[in-house]
């Protein structure tokens, strides 16, 4: 998560003011990375204060703002910055996964519930993504490529539940058949996809 | 993976997994060979050899001796064996000089030989029936010497012993009322016409005739006196030391034939049999080819539509490292496979069928099966040659698996070439120079026929010619044809494709999917195109029979008279009993009663079995004919024939003697002699006249007529016909009471101008030619909708009626049988055009109306049958398994 | 907006006794002309059936399948054939398309059945060739195309003449997630064109999220929906 870099990213052609800056970042990554124009001189403070950047020589724009311009250290981080690929550590922790486990250790909340309402919230930011990229169909390149991170992210999200979902109804199904059975019955545990066999098709062979 | 293992174990876990499919091509070759295979075992039985011959012919003898009544004869030109007949008189002698039955025939064998005389059919017999009388044979021999065992079959009590016990077969003892419950009564008694009075002592049966009413009695059996001019046989048994062939050669000399028993068993070498006719050789070779190549197009389009549906598993083959070669490897095992099911299961069927059935096939075929030979050799060619057939019928198949690329095989896609149909053009040149070919014979054989007819200008008889050079010609021609259409068949049934354009929905559907599929299509096509040749052939050639034959036909009597022809009598003599012609015309609506009669001299003797009757000597010069006989005639039967008819009425009521040609008169009077006086040494002249034209009636058309009075005058009047002009047609119960009379239902007929024998023959045919078509068209639709579900369902899907899957498939039954049908029938003409020239017809005959049953009417009741045969209720949705 | 499909109470029972399989029990679900809808499930869910028995293909064992207000379980199987060819349009994943016709003869095949004369079915499924962008394609046979052609070509069938419902099984399936979404786009502006109402059924996020509304499909049973209209009920519905 680097504001810091992506500001820097954007002061590497010529000397911009901090409003104009966060327009262009909203631009670029779509509305989707709101940003508010406190955080973008907060950012720009410490970058100064590290000496990556520095304001721009000239005169302000009246108001007492000044321009901000790139310096060889900032230069130098930046470079480094799309150098160094993103690892998955340096992600912050997923809320989500935490609250899943959480609500499997705790008795008395029904997860699969709560699996179902992510899973329509999450459908409902991705049908949301989806219509905006159907919107920008000649939007700049950028902006897609941003918005489609989102979408498989959001995908990947989906289907993750999915899977989740399976993992329960299998875990769901074995403890039913131990707890019917007295735990005897392990080959009708290993067959969750009974149903599955059942499925019909249309003339699928040829 | 260049070995037999992984192809042979495809193979078979593919056969077993298709099963329906498996047996309907391993039935398509097994019928025909369980049909090959009965027929020889049916001959083999009814045609036995080696020892098995010789029971059946001479019993338990070591020989069969011949006594001729010729006190010396000319020896054999080859050594005896069955085929030969007795020896002819030695030069110099020309009439019987003994009698053979006075012949001792010890005295011409070594001493300790024992003799018996064989059952041999001789004379016949009239017998007191429950109702009537009726005829049987006379089987006359030894059956109580043991000589004679294994010639006949006793089913009950035994062979008779004395001259006044008789016993005889299963059919007449049932005609005779003489069985109780199946078992002869014990006392049976048979009385003959003449009064005389026989134990029956058992029931028996011949080998040859088991079925058929005979009686069996002994050699001094008073039924019948030897004939002196006659050949006797003897079964001869014969002491140790003697040598059958040493004795066999001196008897040559004595007028007598020693036929060893050696003989029989192992027929000595002759240069006689095994010579066949070559051009019969090749017709059968032809037929049996053709029959073969149809079942080996049945069974290619089952396995086509194989090959196609395993084309993943063959792309599988392919991926796993396979040649094309164990792709077409897996193909053909498939067809061996079935190949050897269908024959194997086709000769054991026939073999429980011909040994499990035997009593039925007996009384079927009226014969007795006396051993169970069975003739290997035979029955193996048969099994091979099916087996060949399986493998053959999966050539073609598996050659375009082996050519699939692995990609489209691998997705199940087969390579269609839709629209590149051409036809090849060494196809088109062999149909061409077929046909031309088969012209060409045809021009040369109606040379042929305008000679023949002009060398034969006066001849009455049909011209008919058979010369082997244009009929070979046309031959050739025809089975190039039929190659060739076989051959660009799957093509030309793309190129019908090119018509989908302009026609309804279902046909276009059914035209193009006939087009993509002609792997099975093409085949199936020239399946029904052969079976409708062959039927087409046979139309053509028995209408131009029939044609020839009904030209020739010359009415017995006037159109709607009944004609009462007499019965042959013993005595070999023919002429009606008036009692029973009295009791016929009692029975009928008769309005004018006619006899014909034949007139003999007083005191006339019959000769052989022949009286000699008169008859008007021809016109000198005249060849063949020698005269035309006396028929004696009303001259009222005359007088009902126009003009003719009056002026003959009035010659013969004058007592003259109606003659048809002129020249045959010499100064109003006509030669009259008897038909044995051939010089016409004995001849005297009669009154006569002569009136030319005589009416198309058969007794009128080669005789010279004469009235009864005028006859009688002459000598004896025999009435061997009677006609009946009749009020109306007689009912059938009319004619049911006059057969019973009879004793036949064929003596009296209504005379009703030409009967063509066709009617139901053709509709045999056509029958016949239906079910061959439909055999193909719905091997041919099934295979198609098991193969087209998908897009039966694909149609539903878009909202197709269940209608129109049904006008679908029957469209494309339709049209397969339509293309085949058209394609048959011209190859029929082909050789129909042919079969006018050799069977004489007047021109040729096209039968139209069988000709338009069989091309319009056979490909839309296959249309029929597929529509019915559709399921309209098709699963649309399956479950995935 | 009118509803175009409305399916209440839908079971599907294949066999019986020990060995049935409940593919359906007891589906509501109701989509309005111009309105999409993603069915979503894994393998199994009996959303291949819901599909098959609104499109007349399959006889649901309870339940109404309403089609612009007929119930197609009551209709005879002329009168549901007749329904298919007039108002319904179905794609189908492996595209059925029939290998005897020509691309333009496959898009015509519902009209000709329908009984328009030849030259007429043409021209209006040249039109609806134009539509999904394959006017080039017309006299080529389905085997000489590629899949997203093919797959073009049956979304042509299905859309052409006066379609009020359009029903596609996995129409993506078999086709890269780049031609899936330019196939998607046909379906989905369709539905906003004319007013149709379609069905999308799918295992795929990414595709359902093209829909208006996209409902969950759980061993027979609808879970939830996302999209527009929640309906807080369904949305806690458990079993």
């Amino acid at each position: 998560m680097s504001i810091k870099h992506g500001l820097l990213a954007l002061l590497r052609a010529e000397p911009k003011y901090g409003y104009q800056l966060r327009g262009e970042f909203e631009a670029a990554t779509g509305s989707t990375w709101p940003l508010n124009i406190g955080q973008v001189y907060t950012t720009l403070t410490r970058l100064e204060r590290d000496g990556f950047v520095q304001p721009a020589s000239g005169e302000g724009d009246g108001d007492g703002r000044s321009r901000y311009e790139i310096t060889d250290a900032g230069r130098a981080e930046l470079a480094s910055w799309f150098q160094t690929p993103v690892t998955r550590e340096t992600r912050p922790r997923d809320e989500l996964a935490i609250k899943l486990a959480l609500a499997l250790a705790v008795p008395g909340v029904d997860v699969t519930a709560v699996v179902q309402r992510q899973r329509t919230s999450t459908m409902e930011s991705l049908q949301e993504l989806t219509r905006l990229k159907r919107g920008s169909r000649d939007g700049d390149i950028s902006w897609l490529l941003v918005l489609e991170s989102m979408i498989f992210a959001a995908e990947a999200e989906i289907r993750w539940l999915d899977h989740c979902e399976a993992m329960l109804a299998r875990r769901r199904r074995t403890s039913g058949t131990e707890d019917h059975r007295g735990g005897t019955q392990d080959q009708s545990a290993g067959t969750p996809e009974a149903t599955g066999q059942s499925q019909h098709e249309l003339g699928a062979q040829r | 993976m260049a070995s037999w293992g992984p192809p042979l174990r495809i193979a078979r876990r593919t056969i077993r997994r298709s099963l329906g499919r498996t047996l309907l091509v391993a039935a398509l070759i097994g019928v025909p060979v369980l049909a090959a295979s009965w027929i020889g075992l049916i001959d083999r039985a009814a045609n036995p050899t080696g020892e098995l011959l010789a029971k059946t012919t001479i019993g338990q003898a070591d020989a069969r001796l011949t006594v001729t009544p010729y006190s010396k004869s000319s020896p054999l030109p080859e050594r005896p064996s069955l085929d030969w007949g007795e020896p002819g008189p030695a030069p110099g002698i020309e009439e019987p000089d003994r009698d053979p039955t006075k012949v001792d025939p010890l005295t011409l064998l070594p001493t300790g030989s024992k003799v018996a005389r064989p059952l041999l059919l001789g004379n016949t017999v009239d017998v007191h029936g429950p109702e009537t009388d009726t005829t049987v044979g006379l089987t006359i021999g030894d059956g109580q010497n043991e000589l004679t065992a294994g010639t006949f079959k006793l089913d009950q009590g035994r062979m008779p012993a004395k001259a006044d016990e008789v016993a005889i077969s299963p059919s007449l003892a049932k005609y005779l009322n003489l069985l109780d419950g199946g078992e002869l009564r014990a006392d049976a008694t048979l009385i003959t016409a003449k009064d005389q009075k026989f134990t029956v002592v058992g029931v028996t049966r011949s080998l040859q005739d088991p079925n058929t009413g005979t009686m069996f009695a002994t050699p001094d059996t008073p039924l019948t006196k030897p004939d002196p001019a006659t050949s006797v046989q003897y079964l001869v048994d014969l002491p140790d030391s003697a040598d059958p062939d040493a004795l066999s050669d001196k008897l040559v000399g004595q007028g007598a034939l020693l036929l060893p028993r050696a003989n029989i068993v192992d027929p000595p070498p002759s240069m006689y049999s095994n010579s066949q006719d070559a051009g019969a050789t090749a017709v059968m070779a032809l037929v049996i080819g053709f029959g073969i190549l149809e079942i080996v197009l049945l069974a290619g389009t089952a396995f086509a539509v194989g090959a196609r549906r395993q084309t993943r598993e063959l792309g599988l083959v392919t991926a796993a490292g396979g040649t094309p070669r164990d792709v077409r490897r897996v193909v053909l095992m498939q067809g061996l496979f079935a190949g050897i099911i269908g024959a194997g299961s086709g000769v054991i069927l026939a073999l429980v069928a011909v040994f499990a059935g035997k009593p039925l096939w007996e009384r079927m075929l009226s014969m007795v099966f006396v051993g169970r030979q069975i003739p290997w050799p035979n029955l193996v060619a048969v099994a091979a040659l099916g087996a060949l057939a399986g493998l053959a019928a999966s050539i073609v198949p598996a050659i375009s698996a082996g050519r699939q690329t692995p990609m489209a095989a691998l997705a199940g896609r087969f390579t269609v070439v839709a629209g590149s149909a051409r036809l090849r053009k060494p196809a088109v040149i062999l149909l061409v120079a077929g046909v031309a070919s088969t012209l060409l014979g045809n021009v040369w054989m109606a040379a042929a026929l305008e000679t023949a007819r002009k060398n034969a200008a006066n001849v009455d008889y049909q011209v008919t010619i058979t010369p082997t050079g244009p009929i070979a010609m046309v031959l050739v021609g025809i089975t190039a044809s039929i190659i060739a259409l076989v051959w660009m068949l799957p093509n030309l049934v793309a190129k019908t494709a090119g018509l989908a354009r302009i026609l309804p929905l279902s046909g276009r559907l059914a035209l193009r999917d006939a087009a993509r599929h002609r792997h099975r299509t093409g085949p199936a096509t020239a399946a029904i195109m052969m079976a409708v040749a062959a039927t087409a052939a046979i139309v053509f050639a028995a209408s131009n029979a029939i044609a020839a034959e009904a030209k020739d036909y010359v009415p017995a009597a006037r159109h709607g008279d009944a004609v009462l022809r007499a019965e042959q009598s013993s005595e070999g003599l023919m002429a009606s009993s008036p009692p029973q012609t009295q009791k016929v015309a009692g029975l009928l609506p008769v309005e004018a009663r006619y006899d014909l009669g034949s007139v003999s001299l007083p005191g006339a003797k019959a000769n052989g079995g022949y009286l000699p009757t008169l008859m008007a000597i021809g016109p000198p010069g005249m060849e063949g004919t020698v005269g035309y006989p006396l028929l004696v005639i009303d001259p009222e039967y005359v007088a009902r024939f126009d003009d003719y008819g009056k002026q003959a009425a009035e010659a013969l009521r004058a007592g003259k003697i109606v003659v048809q040609r002129p020249e045959m008169l010499a100064s109003g009077s006509v030669k009259v002699t008897s038909d044995d006086d051939y010089d016409g040494k004995k001849s005297f002249g009669h009154a006569a006249v002569a009136i030319a034209g005589p009416p198309r009636i058969s007794a009128l058309q080669q005789s010279s007529l004469i009235s009864p009075e005028a006859a009688r005058k002459l000598g004896t009047v025999r009435v061997y016909e009677t006609q009946f002009e009749l009020k109306r047609e007689p009912t059938d119960s009319e004619l049911a009471a006059v057969a019973k009379v009879l004793g036949h239902d064929d003596l009296l007929t209504i005379e009703k101008g030409y009967r063509s024998p066709a009617r139901l023959w053709f509709l045999g045919l056509i029958g016949a030619a239906t079910v061959v078509t439909l055999l193909g068209v719905a091997i041919s639709v099934s295979l198609s909708a098991a193969e087209g579900r998908a897009d039966l369902a694909t149609l539903a899907a878009v909202g197709a009626p269940p209608r129109r899957r049904r006008n679908l498939a029957a469209a494309q039954a339709w049209v397969l049988g339509q293309l085949g049908c058209v394609l048959g029938v011209g190859i029929g003409a082909l050789y129909g055009y042919t079969a006018h020239a050799a069977f004489g017809s007047p021109h040729f005959m096209v039968p139209w109306q069988e000709i338009g049953g069989i091309v319009i009417v056979v490909p839309l009741f296959a249309g029929l049958l597929a529509w019915l045969l559709t399921r309209s209720r098709l699963p649309m949705v399956r479950r995935v398994d | 907006m009118s509803t175009v499909l409305d399916i209440r109470n839908l079971t599907r029972v294949h066999g019986s006794g020990e060995q049935a399989v409940h593919a359906l029990r007891g589906v509501d679900l109701a989509v309005a002309s111009g309105e999409l809808v993603a069915v979503m499930g894994p393998s199994g869910s009996g959303k291949s059936t819901l599909l098959t028995c609104a499109g007349g293909l399959d006889q649901p064992t309870a339940g109404e399948i309403l089609i612009d207000g007929n119930d197609l379980t009551t209709l005879s199987r002329n009168a549901v054939a007749a329904l298919r060819r007039r108002r319904i349009g179905y794609v189908f994943q492996d595209f059925n398309l029939i290998p005897a016709l020509t691309a333009v003869e496959n898009v015509a095949l519902p009209l000709e059945l329908d009984g328009t004369r030849a030259r007429a079915a043409r021209k209006y499924a040249e039109a609806a060739l134009l539509e999904v962008a394959i006017p080039e394609l017309a006299d080529r046979f389905p085997d000489d195309m590629s899949g997203g052609q093919r797959q073009r070509l049956a979304i042509a069938r299905a859309i052409v003449g006066e379609r009020g419902l359009l029903l596609a099984d996995e129409p993506t399936g078999a086709l890269d997630s780049d031609t899936g979404e330019a196939v998607l786009q046909l379906l989905r502006d369709r539905c906003d064109q004319h007013g149709i109402g379609g069905v999308l059924v799918t295992h795929d996020a990414r595709h359902a999220a093209w829909a208006d509304r996209v409902v969950y499909l759980r061993d027979g049973v609808l879970v939830g929906q996302s999209g527009p209209l929640p309906e807080a009920d369904i949305l806690l519905e458990t079993h």
